[in-house]
């Protein structure tokens, strides 16, 4: 079964907003996909607070099932549509593949992450389209503690240039479809994104660092991308913005959890993951009621996650912004 | 300042006479306005600031500095440059019919003061955030045009005020007090720009009151100034004017500074940013939201504590022009009954606006200024001519002023084409926040005026305020932020951001929660954005009930304001900003270089960089003439606006960690070490930089001998490298054998390099604390201090190497990271720390690519991490953060920089170690002391 999750415009709903220096940078992504749920699970009830806290409705009453998915929460585009015209905007996206998840599909995952953004903003088409492979993290010169700091778990190893180079052609199909303007990486160091350049037929014109407060970019980082016309830009996001312990987590019977995924199987235990809540205390295991009635079992997913950004191009205000995630549950 | 029309100007009693029918023509061309630009949509946003300088002329044999009167002259050389023309700039109210070519040199304009000069960009600045960028450049580009077109001897300095002015002297040409406009006690009535508007402002401001205006701004009571203090400036004998008689009566106060003239108030530089809004409801939430953030921005930009030659007891000029420009009679005062005039006016012209103009459902009714004064005539006749009440009820609480300045021949005929007489009224009501709306004739949108901004000595400093701004406006309209606040909330703000020192020790009221309440949307529907083209579409939102107002706010610190709350419970304008730049595309130069300006608003509200108040009461305080009584002499004047002079030109590049952290007594000592170094040129082996640096500060012939003379009595030249910040001390012993010899010579010297342990004083020897490495707190200044940013990894630097952004040769492995201190030991001990940690990734090969051989010799090896020398500690229980070092393995004692270098390097293995040093002094109750991280390779068995 497949789960798309959406947070919804999170713009002016402080989600966005840095709460400390310290905030993990997946902190946006988890916060406003839980707050959406929650509004969801609590308005479908709306009864009145009974002593133990809120009780949540049922999910089938505000998910959708679609096709082989589940959407969470049911999508309505109608009202989500981009106020102005076109060409008033600089729409970004960026694409997180997650570590774990099907490379072979990846055009599939393309093509639909894409697709639900379009549809939700009312857009023909994006302006630039950055992917984010697991794994890949750009190494400053120095070291930079903030920076570690927001990497999150490590869950798998940076893939070869030949697997990076075959999802790009993806890419590149939608760059001649007229779907995407402008392509770029996220993350690549100087000698990756030198042998992907050679490597590609379109090439990327934006490679994504994430700098944190550390303003020391590689000289031959910097030299390279000017010389092949590559804009580094600054990113704040976690490569691995969707771990699976957070997944089961958000989507769990536990307190904040959606109810979808009924008590963890043993076999998940086997990941091996350190089960923290997002505020790093311990989840109290089988603390609250086991959850919905025909909540899912099994093991869940991630596969990936689209960020998208609407800036109204000549006042710099963003207008729009949110996330669509897709997991699997293997049942 | 607008253009300046001509014409026949009425005195007053006359121009009262006609007050009500301008005020009705004036209303008259708003609404005419209003019909014509008020659906005017889709305006990109442009913005544009101001920048005001004081031009000074120095006479260095005499130690003297004043003020230049030569504004028409200069103004005339910039309207008749060609070249500058041909660009674009010139000053357009000198422009004969001359077209702009549509490049953007700066444009020039005349200003109140006949000593001032007002700078704006040619062309307004968009939101491409590479344009942020330009900005600083352009400021230094006007700064240097006014400069090519003054005497050798002027200069533009950006004081908010002439510390010296009204002293009845520092003016030149000279020109005596008590002129038949302004009749002043202490300054010429040739003060203000001879502009006919400009005397009739004046003179029909003391008429409207009824006697002069009045400054009394409170004295600094130093330790030996006198209780009660009476200003011995103080003619009271004079007899020119019946106005002479206003001290007679009682204007002088005691205990305060008393000036009488419109100049001490609108002779004051600020700097003033104008936003163009997208349409007119993006324009009154900005104006709205902004509002509240006045006095925060006033605190921190805090720069005039000198009035007169006297130390006030104030940081900031904003009640010296409200007062410089208050014409209420006594009835409006208060101070009698009404009986000719219609109201009492609680606030000058020039104050903290009053009004909220939003259609915005956060708008709560008690955020109003319960002392409102509205003309409900004119509120009348505004609604009946369509405009909607918050609009009307602002524009007719403008309007119970007087005009000042009439022309007779705009009296002739009603014009609504034009924007004469409304723009007299609204441009002679100086509130903290203007509300524009578009011009005439051209395409410009509604616009925002942020006015209370204090300007900063460096033009860096008002590019980071400027920016700064323009990117919280950004955040407040993506975020859809509320910062509303009770008017008269902010009103106390104004006089609380007065208080010396205001940015630290005071608090202001600010909104607790200024993020928005509204639930996301269900059923995945984005919000529809804040002023998007269908503006009437207010979101829709739960009804929550409102809470008591009181409940919304809070007193915070700017530092909480600006840099967020500990406990999260405010995020902080700054940590707002980051957010919003984390949503869009940034590249990473201009997010560096964005960082600095951010780090130096961040550092102001912290404590860590201070304001250019500060920094001038404390220059004047250890100034060696100072006398703790409060006087600001004419050659402590002079060296004070010469240090200024230099800061704006060098920016704290000369080697100091910066200005405006650095007392000036040292500043001072490097201009001779610069004489000194030139005069001994022969011997110097430094960067050809600072060779061309030095040739170029230095006058020809200036101080050869003098050099000479000090460098060759080495107690002197010990002396005055004491006063070198450490990176120039160490570098002195490379200027030549001679310097060497002096500085091995001195024990001193070899103490303040930490080459030598100092004896512990044995007093208070329990509380006494260890001196950190100044080489070290150096780094940590890269983040506090933006611009030693490109200054970092200063112990293994190459000393001669520049470094800039992208031509960066770090010697990678070892990394200082200076971070907040933690909570250490409780006995007053300090020590380094190290812990096995983590890795960082690359570690390793970075490790593997360095060159330790570079850095085998070097005095730096020498010097120790703090004196007296400290103890090192390992620690390795874990990447979680110890706050004791009881449970740690003292290495060794006394380590110098070279030990703990060679000890970083000398394993490679599969862990690190992160040495963190800090100096505590919990006795104290704080920790004053930096702390800095290492990071090394450590052997597997740690």
């Amino acid at each position: 079964m497949k789960l798309i999750l959406s947070t919804s415009n999170i713009i002016a709903t402080g989600s966005s907003l840095r709460r400390s220096p310290g905030t993990k940078s997946n902190s946006e992504l988890i916060s406003s996909l839980r707050s959406n749920f929650e509004a969801h699970y609590t308005s479908a009830t709306n009864d009145s607070e009974n002593g133990n806290g809120i009780t949540k409705s049922h999910y089938r009453s505000w998910t959708r099932r679609k096709d082989n998915g589940l959407e969470v929460p049911s999508l309505e585009f109608e009202d989500s549509a981009l106020q102005e015209e076109r060409e008033r905007y600089d729409i970004t996206l960026k694409l997180f593949y997650l570590p774990g998840a099907h490379v072979g599909q990846r055009e599939v995952q393309t093509r639909e992450a894409l697709k639900l953004v379009l549809e939700g903003l009312h857009m023909p088409s994006v302006d630039l389209l950055i992917v984010s492979f697991p794994g890949i993290y750009f190494d400053e010169e120095e070291d930079c503690l903030d920076k570690i700091s927001t990497r999150g778990p490590i869950e798998s190893e940076p893939e070869g240039l030949e697997s990076l180079i075959e999802t790009w052609k993806t890419l590149e199909k939608l760059h001649d479809e007229g779907l995407v303007k402008k392509l770029g990486v996220a993350e690549f160091g100087h000698d990756r994104l030198r042998d992907f350049l050679d490597g590609t037929t379109i090439k990327p014109t934006v490679d994504q660092i994430n700098l944190r407060d550390c303003c020391s970019v590689p000289k031959d980082l910097l030299t390279l991308a000017k010389s092949k016309s590559v804009e580094l830009l600054v990113h704040n996001d976690c490569s691995n913005i969707l771990p699976r312990g957070t997944t089961r987590e958000l989507l769990g019977p536990g307190e904040g959890g959606a109810g979808i995924l009924g008590e963890e199987a043993e076999s998940s235990s086997k990941v091996g993951e350190k089960r923290k809540s997002l505020h790093g205390e311990e989840v109290r295991n089988g603390a609250s009621e086991s959850g919905s009635k025909d909540a899912m079992r099994g093991e869940v997913q991630p596969q990936w996650v689209v960020k998208y950004t609407a800036v109204v191009r000549d006042r710099g205000v963003v207008e729009s912004k949110g996330y669509f995630a897709v997991a699997e549950v293997m049942e | 300042m607008g253009l300046l029309a001509e014409g026949t100007p009425l005195d007053w009693p006359e121009a009262k006479k006609v007050a009500g029918h301008v005020r009705e023509w004036g209303i008259e061309q708003l609404l005419a306005i209003w019909r014509r630009a008020k659906g005017k949509e889709r305006d990109k946003l442009l913005w544009g600031d101001e920048i005001e300088y004081l031009v000074v002329a120095f006479d260095d044999e005499k130690r003297e500095v004043k003020l230049s009167l030569r504004q028409a002259d200069i103004l005339k050389a910039l309207a008749n440059d060609e070249k500058l023309l041909k660009q674009g700039g010139g000053v357009p109210e000198l422009a004969t019919g001359h077209v702009k070519s549509g490049k953007t040199a700066p444009t020039f304009h005349p200003e109140f003061g006949r000593f001032m000069l007002e700078a704006t960009p040619g062309a307004p600045w968009g939101i491409d955030f590479k344009d942020l960028l330009d900005v600083e450049q352009d400021m230094k580009w006007r700064r240097q045009i006014a400069n090519d077109h003054m005497y050798a001897s002027e200069y533009p300095i950006t004081m908010t005020t002439f510390p010296l002015l009204g002293d009845r002297k520092s003016i030149t040409p000279w020109y005596p007090p008590s002129g038949a406009s302004l009749r002043s006690q202490f300054v010429p009535d040739e003060i203000a720009n001879p502009h006919i508007r400009f005397p009739t402002l004046a003179a029909n401001i003391r008429a409207r009151r009824g006697r002069k205006v009045e400054l009394n701004v409170p004295v600094f009571h130093d330790e030996k100034t006198s209780t009660p203090w009476k200003d011995p400036t103080v003619d009271y004998d004079m007899h020119n004017w019946p106005e002479d008689d206003d001290v007679r009566n009682g204007a002088a106060k005691d205990d305060c500074i008393y000036m009488d003239a419109m100049a001490f108030g609108m002779g004051s530089c600020c700097l003033q940013i104008t936003f163009q809004a997208m349409n007119i409801q993006e324009g009154r939430k900005m104006y709205d939201q902004l509002s509240p953030l006045g006095p925060i921005l006033l605190a921190l930009t805090a720069a005039t504590p000198i009035y007169k030659g006297f130390l006030a007891d104030t940081d900031v000029r904003w009640n010296q022009i409200s007062q410089a420009v208050d014409d209420r009679t006594p009835e409006e005062l208060g101070e009698k009954p009404l009986k000719n005039d219609r109201w009492r006016i609680p606030k000058s012209r020039y104050a903290s606006n009053s009004t909220y103009i939003s259609q915005d459902p956060r708008l709560r009714p008690e955020y109003f200024d319960p002392d409102l004064i509205v003309d409900e005539k004119l509120k009348a006749r505004l609604m009946e001519g369509g405009m909607d009440d918050l609009l009307a009820t602002h524009f007719a609480h403008l309007f119970i002023r007087d005009p000042i300045v009439v022309f007779a021949e705009d009296l002739e005929k009603l014009d609504l084409d034009s924007t004469d007489h409304f723009e007299n009224l609204q441009s002679t009501n100086w509130q903290h926040m203007r509300f524009k709306p578009p011009p005439p004739g051209n395409d410009i949108g509604w616009r925002v005026e942020v006015r209370p901004m204090e300007i900063q000595i460096t033009d860096f400093e008002n590019a980071a305020f400027s920016v700064f701004l323009v990117l919280i406006t950004r955040a407040l309209l993506s975020f859809d932020l509320n910062f509303y606040l009770p008017i008269a909330r902010t009103t106390e703000n104004m006089e609380t951001a007065h208080r010396r020192d205001a940015v630290l020790n005071e608090k202001f009221y600010f909104r607790k929660d200024p993020l928005p309440k509204r639930q996301p949307k269900l059923n995945g529907a984005s919000n529809p954005p804040s002023g998007a083209s269908t503006p009437q579409l207010q979101p829709s939102r739960p009804a929550s009930p409102f809470g008591p107002v009181e409940d919304e706010y809070e007193l915070m610190s700017v530092d909480e304001i600006i840099n967020g709350k500990a406990d999260g419970s405010f995020p902080g304008l700054i940590p707002l900003v980051e957010s919003y730049l984390d949503s869009v595309n940034v590249d990473v130069e201009t997010r560096c270089e964005l960082a600095q300006y951010l780090a130096l608003i961040r550092g102001r509200a912290n404590g860590t960089l201070w304001t250019a108040a500060k920094w001038i009461r404390h220059y004047v305080r250890e100034h060696k003439d100072y006398k703790k009584n409060s006087v600001v002499s004419g050659g402590m004047n002079y060296d004070l606006v010469k240090a200024v002079e230099r800061i704006t030109k060098q920016e704290g590049r000369d080697g100091r960690t910066t200005a405006l952290t650095t007392p000036m007594a040292s500043h001072k000592t490097l201009d001779m070490i610069f004489v000194l170094l030139s005069s001994i040129k022969a011997d110097v082996q430094l960067p050809t930089e600072r060779v061309d640096r030095i040739e170029k500060y230095v006058s020809p012939g200036m101080g050869h001998a003098a050099g000479r003379q000090v460098a060759d009595t080495p107690e002197l030249l010990g002396m005055i490298l004491l006063q070198l910040p450490m990176r120039d001390l160490l570098l002195a012993q490379r200027v030549s054998k001679g310097f060497k010899a002096v500085m091995d010579g001195s024990a001193s010297v070899q103490r303040a390099l930490f080459f030598m342990p100092e004896s512990q004083p044995a007093d208070n020897a329990a509380y006494h604390l260890p001196r950190v490495n100044t080489l070290l707190n150096d780094y940590s200044n890269y983040r506090h201090i933006p611009l030693m940013a490109y200054a970092r990894l200063p112990i293994f630097y190459d000393f001669t190497q520049r470094n800039d952004f992208t031509q960066r040769e770090t010697p990678r492995a070892i990394a200082l990271h200076s971070f907040l201190p933690v909570a250490g030991p409780t006995d007053g001990t300090f020590a380094v720390l190290l812990r096995a940690k983590e890795m960082p990734a690359g570690f390793r090969e970075e490790v593997a690519a360095m060159r330790p051989d570079r850095y085998a010799t070097g005095s730096w090896r020498r010097m120790y991490l703090t004196l007296p020398p400290c103890d090192i500690f390992f620690h390795d229980n874990g990447s979680h953060r110890s706050d004791s070092i009881h449970d740690c393995t003292k290495l060794a004692t006394g380590v110098v920089l070279g030990e703990l270098f060679e000890w970083m390097h000398e394993n490679t293995s599969e862990c690190a170690v992160e040495a963190e040093w800090k100096v505590n002094d919990c006795e104290r109750g704080k920790e004053p002391g930096a702390v800095v991280h290492f990071w090394r390779l450590c052997k597997p068995d740690h």
